[in-house]
């Protein structure tokens, strides 16, 4: 599904580069659910941009399902994001001036799917994460927990191929976080690829692959 | 606008933050209002100048014997009469030495006086006969005396038509025992653009001392015969026994005034040259207009008459003004204080412009982690400019709104002090508009930096 090559990214800081990441080859496959540990600034987030699109390598290639994106103009590369890929952030990133039922429906919006459509499906995936209750408030009406799930709610909202998490259950009580592990899992199941990055060596295990990266470099890969 | 998620993010984002949105509306609105009237007044001033400059009356060259407003004031008696001159019609032959000119017309303040004032005259002037002295026409000296008497003795010609003629005048005397107007040349109706509502214009030939004719302005008409049929009507003014034959039609214009209330006879001087007689003194207000179609030429047309006057009567012995000169310094000097009105209403809307362009770009830029989770979730850079963009928009809409009310009331106290006639609405609408647009393009910076926000910043963490 995606293969990365030779990637690298470097920051020019003025007068000196910071290489963030280098020599990264990676093939993630459909149905996969990586995860990604490593210590603070190993590279693990500029991995993650990379993986999600957000940011371009300044070497290397990114082939999805064949196709270089790296070469894509902003609105193609702002496309496949929208239609192929969700975000879950560890602050989970819900706007504060709409309500759970807008967010999920802001993705939806950019994928031009007509008003009603969009609110019968956001409304949909509000239930099936258990929020059925709490569809019109605002994100801050509502506990960290019930935040990821609309977040997660929101990040589903297109049916994407490729699920990107960075860090989901960081701000979230264990029980919480174990809630949402269990949505990635079953997720997964229905064949949602997952890239996950954690610093959780425990929710790291429940991963089907795993990956260390340290000082830019991916040092060691389980199965 | 698609009633979208996008538009409940800049609405529900401008409520949260009313005080401050609040502020910055007023603050844009003061700016709007006052460049929109001031680019109103530009425009209505441009607009005025160009009509002012495009009439008549400013492609003319006015001579007069006349040297400044001041000497208006000395009594006529105290005036050394010899070093001035008596314009008459013959003068106008001065512009068949200048080319550019395309014709001219005399133009001489009168009164007239109807039967009742006359009597008095009558009777005054037969107690001055009898007694010998009083008028200031016995100081005429005698060699010239005797070509007044013919010509121009008007209380005796004038007692003579009064008993000679009583029977033929109308039983119907005018109402007003006084009024203004001007003798004139035939031309004039021509120069002001007077066009007549019945009855005909005169010819010089239709004038003499004993008989003459009038055009009257309408309302003039209607004052002086309340019956409405002032055409065809007589009566007795002086020496003379006048006959109105044309009732001037309204203008529309600004020469409406001539329409309406003045009276107009031919110039009865044309061919008499009497520099000491009492009569001319009321002549010394005369003036002569010449008209130059081609007001590039208006320089090199005065100074051809310039020629004709020094030669016929000695240098320094008319006064020759363009009035269009001095129109023109005026314009100028309007035009100065309009571009300084105008420079600073926009110098007061580019600080409140700038203003709300500096907070949006601080508000974008505090949303760096907004602007990247909306672009992970797939808003194109054209989607977040749209997004911050619609919200200055917004911004300024209601602004303007509120600018439009600025500067309605501006509009009116302006009006007041330009003279310059009523600022028209669309004028306003004109102005507020082109205010709108700079404050437009002065907020496109933060949206456009506000969509250049990097993707990346959706993973950074707080």
């Amino acid at each position: 599904m995606i293969t990365l090559k030779a990637i690298e990214k470097t920051y020019d800081l003025g007068q000196t580069k910071i290489s963030a990441v280098s020599g990264i080859d990676l093939q993630i496959n459909r149905g996969d659910f990586l995860a990604i540990t490593g210590p603070s600034g190993s590279g693990k987030s500029t991995l993650l941009n990379i993986l999600g699109i957000l940011d371009n390598p300044t070497k290397g290639s990114y082939l999805l399902e064949d196709y270089d994106i790296t070469m894509l103009s902003d609105k193609d590369q702002s496309r496949i994001r929208n239609k192929h890929f969700g975000f879950i952030f560890q602050s989970f990133n819900l706007f504060s001036e709409l309500s759970a039922l807008e967010n999920v429906m802001l993705p939806m919006s950019y994928a031009k799917v007509p008003s009603k459509i969009r609110r019968e499906r956001a409304a949909e995936l509000l239930a099936d994460v258990g929020l059925q209750q709490r569809m019109h408030h605002l994100p801050s009406m509502m506990s960290g927990g019930e935040q990821q799930r609309t977040a997660i709610a929101r990040a589903l909202a297109n049916q994407p191929d490729l699920i990107l998490a960075d860090e989901p259950t960081g701000n979230l009580p264990t029980d919480k976080g174990e809630e949402v592990l269990r949505t990635l899992e079953m997720l997964n199941k229905r064949d949602v690829t997952i890239v996950m990055v954690t610093h959780n060596e425990e929710q790291a295990r429940k991963a089907k692959r795993r990956i260390h990266i340290q000082d830019g470099h991916i040092v060691g890969e389980r199965t | 606008m698609i009633r979208n998620e996008d538009r409940s993010i800049i609405f529900r984002n401008l409520k949260n933050r009313l005080p401050e949105t609040l502020l910055l509306v007023v603050g844009l609105a003061l700016g709007i209002g006052a460049s929109g009237a001031g680019f109103a007044l530009a425009l209505k001033s441009i607009e005025v100048s160009n009509s002012l400059l495009s009439s008549q009356q400013y492609r003319e060259i006015t001579v007069s014997t006349r040297q400044t407003t001041a000497d208006m004031d000395v009594p006529v008696m105290v005036m050394d009469q010899d070093q001035s001159i008596i314009l008459t019609s013959r003068d106008l032959q001065a512009a068949t030495d200048a080319p550019d000119i395309s014709y001219g017309y005399i133009k001489a303040p009168t009164t007239f006086h109807s039967t009742a004032s006359f009597m008095e005259q009558v009777v005054s002037t037969t107690r001055g006969k009898s007694s010998g002295s009083g008028s200031s026409q016995s100081s005429v000296p005698e060699e010239e005396r005797t070509f007044s008497q013919q010509q121009l003795n008007p209380a005796q010609q004038g007692a003579q038509t009064l008993l000679t003629l009583p029977q033929s005048l109308d039983d119907v005397e005018p109402a007003l025992s006084q009024w203004s107007g001007y003798m004139v040349s035939p031309e004039f109706f021509d120069a002001w653009s007077l066009h007549l509502q019945q009855g005909s214009f005169f010819t010089l030939q239709d004038a003499s001392l004993t008989n003459n004719v009038m055009v009257v302005g309408s309302t003039l008409a209607r004052t002086l015969y309340e019956d409405g049929s002032a055409l065809g009507r007589r009566f007795i003014s002086g020496p003379t026994v006048y006959e109105i034959i044309g009732i001037l039609e309204p203008t529309g214009t600004s020469f409406d005034e001539m329409a309406f209330s003045r009276a107009f006879m031919p110039d009865v001087l044309q061919d008499i040259h009497l520099p000491n007689s009492s009569m001319l003194q009321s002549r010394w207000n005369t003036s002569l207009s010449f008209m130059v179609e081609d007001f590039t030429a208006l320089d090199r047309a005065a100074d051809q008459l310039q020629t004709y006057f020094t030669n016929t009567y000695g240098a320094n012995s008319v006064v020759i003004t363009i009035p269009r000169q001095e129109a023109q310094a005026l314009q100028d000097r309007n035009a100065r204080i309009v571009t300084m009105i105008l420079f600073l209403a926009l110098a007061g809307l580019f600080i409140a412009a700038v203003n709300v362009s500096n907070i949006l770009l601080g508000r974008a830029m505090r949303k760096q982690k907004t602007v990247g989770v909306l672009k992970a979730l797939g808003a194109s850079k054209q989607r977040i400019f749209n997004l911050f963009f619609r919200e200055a928009l917004l911004i300024g809409l209601y602004a303007s709104l509120i600018g439009v009310a600025i500067s309605y009331v501006l509009a009116q106290l302006m009006q007041r002090t330009t003279h310059f006639g009523s600022i028209e609405p669309l004028l306003l609408i004109v102005g507020i508009v082109a205010a709108w647009i700079i404050t437009t393009i002065l907020t496109l910076f933060p949206a456009l930096q506000a969509s250049k926000i990097p993707a990346a910043q959706a993973m950074r963490t707080e």
